[in-house]
């Protein structure tokens, strides 16, 4: 039972009950998930990795020195 | 199946690592699991109907997938997570209603006695009832509701919105005290006697 006295924070019952997420949803995001991955992982295939270039370039250089 | 059970077990922050390590699609199902009634129900607050809700938490978690990366584990993720979900709710409501917020320049005459001053309003706001509130609430800026529901909703503190939000401890106290300011005004004008606070 609840305090009759006892001051509540109104905020915490704004959204109680909490409603259900529906459930077609799920599919929805994971698609969406999938689809970025793809993109994300094809962008990182046309990209230049610089700080790769840039460490073997210096290490040829050195052997180079050497 | 064991695996699930050992997923189930994993931190958010150890969660999170995986995910941006990995990309695994599978693991960030884990994390919308976790998550999704929540950033559903937050949607919500910010969204005419259910569909807008569906459409908003959609794209908070198609947003969360990519920028995922930007989480540095300096708050707790949840928290971090609300935010996030509040910020981009904002962005949609600003965009959708045209609304232009006012830029709020803060004054350094008015930083004065915050602490105080926000410590009785928070006896108006305990006062306050949920059916009005929720009323009053859409009469206020979307950025005044967001920081108020962080505040007492999710019950921030000032050096966690500090974080979140990422400006100082002024502002905060400062954007706190204005929205509870313009609620407070907005709740008076929702009751129907001008309920007194």
């Amino acid at each position: 039972m609840q305090k009759p006295h006892a001051m509540e924070n109104p905020f915490r019952n704004l959204d109680r009950p909490l409603k259900n997420v529906p459930e077609d949803l799920r599919a929805k995001v994971m698609n969406d998930i999938a689809t970025a991955k793809l993109i994300m992982e094809l962008a990182s295939l046309f990209s230049i990795n610089y700080g790769k270039v840039i460490e073997s370039t210096i290490s040829k250089r050195t052997i180079t020195k050497k | 199946m064991n695996t699930d059970r050992e997923i189930d077990k994993i931190s958010d922050e150890d969660l999170i690592k995986s995910i941006v390590k990995t990309n695994d699609t599978v693991l960030f199902e884990v994390l919308y699991d976790r998550y999704s009634k929540i950033v559903y129900n937050k949607c919500y607050g910010f969204a005419k109907d259910e569909d807008e809700a569906k459409d908003l938490t959609q794209d908070v978690f198609l947003k969360l997938f990519v920028k995922l990366i930007t989480f540095k584990g300096t708050s707790k993720f949840s928290t971090w997570l609300y935010a996030f979900t509040y910020n981009h709710c904002v962005n949609y409501v600003t965009r959708s209603t045209q609304k232009k917020i006012e830029k709020q320049s803060i004054e350094s005459s008015g930083l004065e006695n915050l602490s105080d001053e926000n410590d009785e309003d928070d006896n108006s706001i305990h006062r306050m009832k949920v059916e009005y509130l929720k009323v009053a609430l859409e009469l206020i800026s979307p950025d005044e509701k967001m920081i108020l529901l962080l505040k007492y909703q999710d019950l921030l503190t000032v050096k966690e919105l500090e974080t979140v939000l990422g400006i100082g401890e002024s502002a905060i106290k400062m954007r706190i005290k204005r929205a509870k300011e313009r609620l407070i005004n907005a709740y008076a004008k929702t009751t129907c006697h001008g309920e007194s606070l």
